[in-house]
């Protein structure tokens, strides 16, 4: 769970700063081995989370409307098990 | 013969609803997003709700038709075994999966230790308190490690609910009481429930648009 929240966050922060985030960046944020995190990432454009464009340079993902109602219902999740002092 | 409607019966439904307030809300988090956490939460949380269910059906009983001490003891049991459950959740939020495999399994000890005593109804009552006064010992020190760490002022809402709840328990294991002070402590466990409310408020606050 913690997983997809931390990779949705990475692609919105870096979609507000440019064009959208390198599989290269979530790898360094997301400490994941790149075959896990290609198979989430897939699984995440899948369920419509992210939209990927590909690129010569590696694909760049952006979170879609879907993604972030997702990530805004999962912060408040989050924080309502952080006030009993637990994580997702 | 008093009335079902009496104060006693009214805190405890009042408890009851908190805690299945926070089990739902927790088990729609757990639909949402598939978190074990949350689903540990829903399960501790109903648990806790029905266990105090279980006991004003037994107190109910026990005013009415003159039995029903095994109906309170079960809930008693019920609630001591929610609060097992929420204690498992903090230690997979502080310890590896593997490592909170055995952990979990050291908070049975004190099952295994009531499974050794006499049992008449006396004697299992106190059983089932003195485990839940364990666990909730556990679950509060927990939470007080969590705020340290992250410094969550949100966290602080449960901490006063569960020590709370941990003073009634205290005052309930340790003293003989008269039926006056016997509600005061009903009371405490009242507040303490209904401060664990917190959270789910602020959530409900938050998912309809409020402030994040």
């Amino acid at each position: 769970m913690m997983i997809v929240s931390d990779i949705l966050k990475v692609v919105k922060e870096e979609g507000s700063k440019g064009e959208g985030a390198r599989i290269s960046s979530l790898l360094r944020k997301a400490n994941l081995p790149y075959n896990r995190l290609t198979e989430i990432t897939d699984r995440m454009v899948s369920n419509g989370l992210l939209e990927v464009t590909p690129q010569e340079r590696g694909s760049i993902y952006r979170i879609t409307p879907k993604g972030e109602e997702v990530l805004d219902s999962l912060i408040k999740f989050e924080e309502f098990a952080k006030a009993f002092g637990l994580r997702l | 013969m008093s009335s079902p409607v009496n104060p006693d019966f009214l805190i405890l439904a009042v408890q009851f609803v908190v805690a299945f307030a926070i089990a739902i809300v927790s088990l729609v988090g757990y639909r949402m997003f598939g978190s074990r956490t949350l689903f540990r939460m829903a399960l501790s949380f109903f648990l806790i709700g029905g266990g105090i269910l279980v006991q004003d059906a037994g107190n109910i009983a026990t005013e009415l038709a003159g039995f029903g001490p095994e109906l309170s003891i079960l809930g008693l049991v019920l609630e001591a075994l929610g609060y097992f459950v929420l204690a498992i959740s903090h230690i997979y939020t502080v310890r590896s999966e593997v490592g909170a495999e055995v952990s979990s399994m050291t908070l049975l000890l004190p099952f295994f230790a009531a499974a050794v005593q006499p049992s008449t109804a006396l004697v299992l009552e106190g059983v089932a308190r003195s485990v839940s006064f364990f666990l909730l010992l556990y679950i509060l020190s927990e939470n007080i490690i969590f705020l340290v760490k992250n410094r969550n002022a949100e966290a602080l809402l449960p901490i006063v609910g569960f020590a709370l709840l941990l003073a009634s328990l205290f005052i309930r294991l340790f003293f003989v009481l008269p039926t006056e002070t016997s509600d005061l402590v009903d009371l405490l466990k009242l507040a303490g429930f209904l401060i664990l409310s917190g959270p789910v408020l602020v959530l409900l606050v938050r998912l309809r648009g409020g402030p994040p």
